[in-house]
C-alpha cells in the first residue's frame, strides 16, 4: 500500500466512527493540523506515521516499511511538518545528493 | 511556548558578544550569518549548487515547493553543511541560516532521514525543544539585547533598524517583546509600573 494512501484510512476511519478531525486528532495524539494534512495526502514525519498507523490499527510493516538509506544522512530540517509526495521525494534526492559530494573532510 | 533551559538565554547573549569579538565586529554591529558559518567552517550551499541534483528537483524545491522549506543541515563527523532556500528573501536567509548554525553550536542531535522503497523523505523525529533553542539562539546572534538597546535609545524605527540588521520588521519585534528591553528602558526613566 502506498503511504499516500494513509489518508483514505484516516478518511474512512473517521466515517464510520463519525469522529470530526479535531476529536480523531485527540485520540491519535497529534495535532488537528497535521491529521488534517495527512489526511489530504500530505506525508507525516515518523513519530506521526507511526501514531497514526497506531491508531488506525494497522501494522506498521502493512505500509511499506521505511529502508534506511545505505548511509543514513543524520539531518536538521526547518520545514513544514508534512509534505507533498512529489516534494519529499525532491527533498530525499537533495539531501542524498548533498550527502554524497559532502565527504567528511570537507571542512 | 517552551521553557529554555535556566541560564541559557545568557549563553546565547554571551555568545553573540564573543562571536562579534571573533569577527572584529561591535557588540553592537550588524553580524552576517555567512560570515559567521565561514569563521565556523560551515559550508553552504544553495539546491542549484549541489552536484548531481537534477535541475528538475531544483526546480520543485526552489519554485513549486519553495514555501515548503528554508534549510536542512547535514551532519558528516565533524564537518557541517548548510543547504539554503535561496528562493526566500534575505532577511528569512539570514534568520533560516542562525537558526541552522544554532543547532551546530549547540550540538543538538540530529534527526535520521529514512527513504521509503517509494523514494519519500521521513524524518524519525521533530524536536521542538531543540527547535526552540535554535530560534532563540538565531534571534540573539542576529539581535543581541545589547544592540536591541542601542537602537531603541535612539530612537531607530523598527523598520530601519531590521533592515540594519538584516532581519525582517516581525523578527525584530519579536525579539523586542520577547526580551524585554522596553520594560527595562522604561523602568530607567522611572516610569514603569507593574
Amino acid at each position: 500500500m502506498p503511504l499516500e494512501d494513509l489518508g483514505r484510512l484516516i478518511l474512512a476511519k473517521r466515517n464510520a466512527s463519525g469522529l470530526g478531525i479535531r476529536a480523531a486528532a485527540r485520540e491519535v495524539g497529534i495535532s488537528h493540523g497535521t491529521l488534517a494534512r495527512v489526511e489530504k495526502g500530505f506525508l507525516p514525519d515518523l513519530e506521526n506515521y507511526e501514531k497514526i498507523c497506531r491508531w488506525l490499527g494497522i501494522r506498521e510493516e502493512a505500509v511499506p516499511t521505511q529502508s534506511p538509506a545505505p548511509n543514513i544522512p543524520q539531518v536538521h530540517f526547518r520545514r513544514e511538518k508534512t509534505a507533498t509526495a512529489n516534494t519529499a521525494a525532491a527533498l530525499a534526492r537533495m539531501i542524498m545528493a548533498a550527502q554524497a559530494s559532502f565527504p567528511k573532510d570537507r571542512k | 511556548m517552551i521553557a529554555l533551559r535556566r541560564g541559557f538565554k545568557t549563553w546565547c547573549e554571551n555568545a553573540a558578544r564573543g562571536y562579534r569579538r571573533e569577527l572584529g565586529l561591535s557588540p553592537i554591529g550588524r553580524l552576517d550569518p555567512r560570515i559567521l558559518a565561514k569563521h565556523l567552517r560551515i559550508t553552504i550551499w544553495a539546491p542549484a549548487e549541489i552536484p548531481g541534483l537534477d535541475p528538475k528537483d531544483v526546480q520543485h524545491l526552489t519554485v513549486t515547493a519553495r514555501e515548503s522549506w528554508s534549510a536542512a543541515t547535514l551532519r558528516n563527523g565533524d564537518a557541517s553543511l548548510i543547504i539554503i532556500n535561496n528562493r526566500h528573501s534575505e532577511t528569512r536567509q539570514n534568520n533560516s541560516l542562525a537558526h541552522e548554525i544554532g543547532h551546530i553550536v549547540l550540538r543538538h542531535e540530529p534527526a535520521k532521514m529514512y527513504v521509503t522503497p517509494d523514494g519519500l523523505m521521513m524524518m524519525s523525529e521533530y524536536n521542538d525543544m531543540h527547535e526552540e533553542e535554535a530560534t532563540w539562539f538565531a534571534g540573539a546572534i542576529l539581535l543581541p539585547r545589547d544592540a536591541l538597546l542601542d537602537v531603541i535609545r535612539r530612537g531607530l524605527p523598527d523598520r530601519d533598524a531590521a533592515d540594519y540588521f538584516g532581519v525582517s520588521v516581525a523578527v525584530f519585534q519579536m525579539r523586542r517583546n520577547r526580551t524585554g528591553v522596553d520594560i527595562q528602558l522604561t523602568r530607567r526613566r522611572g516610569t514603569w509600573a507593574p
